[in-house]
């Protein structure tokens, strides 16, 4: 797509109209600055997110954020709303990796305090935390296990086995649990990939990661979300692991068999859907459920392992390690926006409420949502908070990461996974990674600015920056 | 021809284009590609019994797919790498419905590496000029 074909419509916001070409029901916007609208024109992303304005029951308009760039179906880092009970429900708009997310604890240390113990908890983590593909967790699960979790999410982690405590929960997106879960409805493929996981990284471009809040912006936003200057922070991205991925081709698969039947017609295969009334939508939906809780409890079990191996390595109390917030960033949400009920697809993108939200936390409500962008190993993440705007701008969505601008395939030629780890080391980051290859491949280098994409999601009205944080050890998926 | 396969420009995912002489090999070498890519498997190897497997499909391009998918998932749930395939039998009307029959075996992997989650139905294609000719994006 060329950049002629885009329309300026205001600070930072480019948009396709829907006559730009056949089917488009509602206008494609994307919010970047000219530079990373170059760069998101040099793939296919816009060409998907225009895809995506096709959907049946899309409306108003399907967004692009900062960090966009080619998927497959939707692009990654594409927002769309359908309207209920008819718009249609697209796994493909999720994603396999459904609810892969982020979740950020502070810890009751400075970086003074941690001092000479970084290596040995980044060891103690790694060890304790299984990584990597192939490498599961180490709990393998009955069917009456798994079933709870997938119907009870990290609720029913922390209330029936004890891995966290009820803060964990409340300051979890939706409690850690989506309502509507139906255990029945994953098939049992997708149940024994998930079994043995619970409590893994799994690989690409999963982590954990060890931070120091390096640069305070907004001091008393911060203060609301329990950070400060120098303070210790861990970030944990992961999802549902081979639960998600599996449910995900399941339901692709049968929708796709099933749109001569709704007469759908698509640019794309892997947009696949159905209306959310149907049956196909709502078995999806109650599926989608499933994995989603399965990864909120994922990253709960985790959180767990940092709790106790900080009480263990660095001897601090365990309810002082507190879980900022957890959220989501490929899934579809039933959403009321005004007077509508929506499901809002964010595929690549997180929920950015801002203040009086009634879905946020009792902490959060007064300033808004906590919203991560985590940047590369090697650079810095950032902690901003949902922007009042973002609900009429992008259905409360902004962007989740920095966004890839390389290929795995050309970073691996780029450099070696032992090049890139000596590069980290001497910048004084403590690196754990089962395979050297995985390691180069999420190299720094192919990763978009972080810095630019996050002053474009402020400059956009998305999200406030609040805090930047920096890695001092990262234990990579 | 021998069969080959090759990685094309993709930001975010893996793409791969496949080549050979017949249908069954095409779907054989598809087997190859995904096992490689789970990592190297023990020396000498150690392969596990022979695993039937039956799938149909609308065409045969939706059957290349779900192909992957289900070596995907078995892979993932016996924590093996299933790259030997045997007895492979495709029936498809051109453009039409499309089955597959084979006997696949799978090895342990020493050290896993690849993060494959899936196959995509995006850009996905298959055509005869001569050789068979795929392309398969797969979700890393």
């Amino acid at each position: 797509m060329q950049r002629d074909q885009l329309l300026a419509v205001g600070d930072l916001a480019f948009e396709l109209p829907p006559s730009a070409r056949p089917g488009m029901r509602v206008p494609a916007r994307v919010y970047a600055d000219e530079t990373l609208l170059a760069a998101i024109l040099e793939g296919e992303a816009m060409t998907q997110l225009a895809n995506v304005a096709t959907l049946p029951g899309v409306v108003e308009c399907v967004y692009g954020m900062p960090d966009m760039h080619e998927g497959y179906g939707f692009p990654v880092g594409g927002v769309a709303a359908t309207l209920l009970p008819d718009g249609v429900v697209s796994p493909g708009g999720v994603g396999f990796d459904i609810n892969c997310g982020v979740r950020l604890l502070a810890l009751p240390l400075t970086r003074a305090d941690l001092g000479s113990k970084l290596e040995s908890f980044v060891h103690e983590l790694s060890r304790s935390i299984p990584s990597g593909t192939g490498h599961g967790g180490q709990w393998r699960l009955t069917d009456a296990e798994l079933d709870g979790v997938l119907a009870g999410g990290s609720d029913h982690l922390v209330k029936a086995h004890g891995f966290g405590i009820e803060a964990d929960i409340a300051h979890t997106e939706s409690r850690g649990c989506i309502t509507g879960a139906d255990p029945r409805k994953v098939s049992q493929r997708a149940k024994d990939r998930g079994r043995s996981q619970l409590g893994s990284i799994g690989a690409g471009n999963h982590f954990v990661e060890v931070q120091v809040v390096e640069h305070v912006g907004d001091a008393s936003t911060a203060s609301v979300f329990g950070l400060a200057a120098n303070q210790v922070t861990v970030l944990i991205h992961t999802g549902s692991r081979g639960l998600g991925h599996q449910v995900c081709t399941d339901y692709v698969k049968l929708m796709d068999g099933r749109l001569g039947a709704y007469g759908i017609q698509l640019p794309d295969r892997q947009l696949s859907c159905a209306p959310a009334s149907s049956p196909e939508g709502r078995d999806y939906l109650a599926a989608m459920a499933c994995a989603a809780n399965f990864a909120w409890a994922n990253r709960q079990r985790i959180a767990h392992t940092v709790r106790q191996t900080a009480v263990r390595v660095l001897g601090v109390a365990g309810e002082q390690v507190s879980v900022v917030y957890d959220v989501a960033h490929n899934i579809a949400k039933i959403e009321r926006h005004g007077d509508r009920l929506l499901c809002v697809h964010r595929k690549g993108a997180t929920r950015a409420f801002g203040p009086g939200h009634e879905d946020l936390p009792d902490r959060y409500r007064a300033v808004g949502q906590p919203v991560f962008i985590p940047g590369s190993m090697g650079t810095a993440s950032w902690v901003l908070v949902g922007d009042a705007m973002s609900e009429t701008r992008s259905w409360g969505s902004a962007c989740h990461g920095a966004g890839r601008s390389m290929s795995r395939h050309a970073a691996k030629a780029q450099v070696t996974g032992g090049a890139l780890r000596r590069e980290l080391e001497a910048q004084g980051i403590v690196v754990r990674c089962p395979t050297s290859a995985g390691l180069a491949e999420e190299a720094p280098f192919a990763y978009k600015d972080v810095e630019r994409v996050a002053e474009v999601v402020e400059g956009a009205k998305l999200a406030r920056r609040v805090a930047r944080l920096r890695p001092i050890g990262v234990i990579k998926g | 021809m021998t069969a080959s396969s090759r990685t094309l420009q993709h930001v975010g995912e893996w793409k791969v284009e496949l080549r050979a002489g017949t249908l069954e090999e095409l779907f054989a070498e598809l087997a190859r590609v995904v096992a490689d890519a789970a990592g190297p498997r023990g020396s000498p190897p150690a392969p596990g019994d022979w695993e039937h497997v039956e799938l149909a499909a609308r065409d045969c391009t939706t059957l290349l797919v779900d192909w992957a998918n289900e070596l995907i998932g078995r892979s993932e749930i016996e924590q093996r790498a299933y790259g030997s395939v045997r007895n492979l039998i495709i029936e498809s009307a051109p453009g039409g419905p499309a089955r597959l029959s084979a006997d696949v075996r799978g090895e342990p992997v020493v050290e896993w590496v690849s993060p494959v989650k899936a196959a995509t139905y995006h850009g996905a294609a298959l055509e005869r000029q001569g050789d068979w000719r795929a392309i398969v994006l797969l979700d890393v």
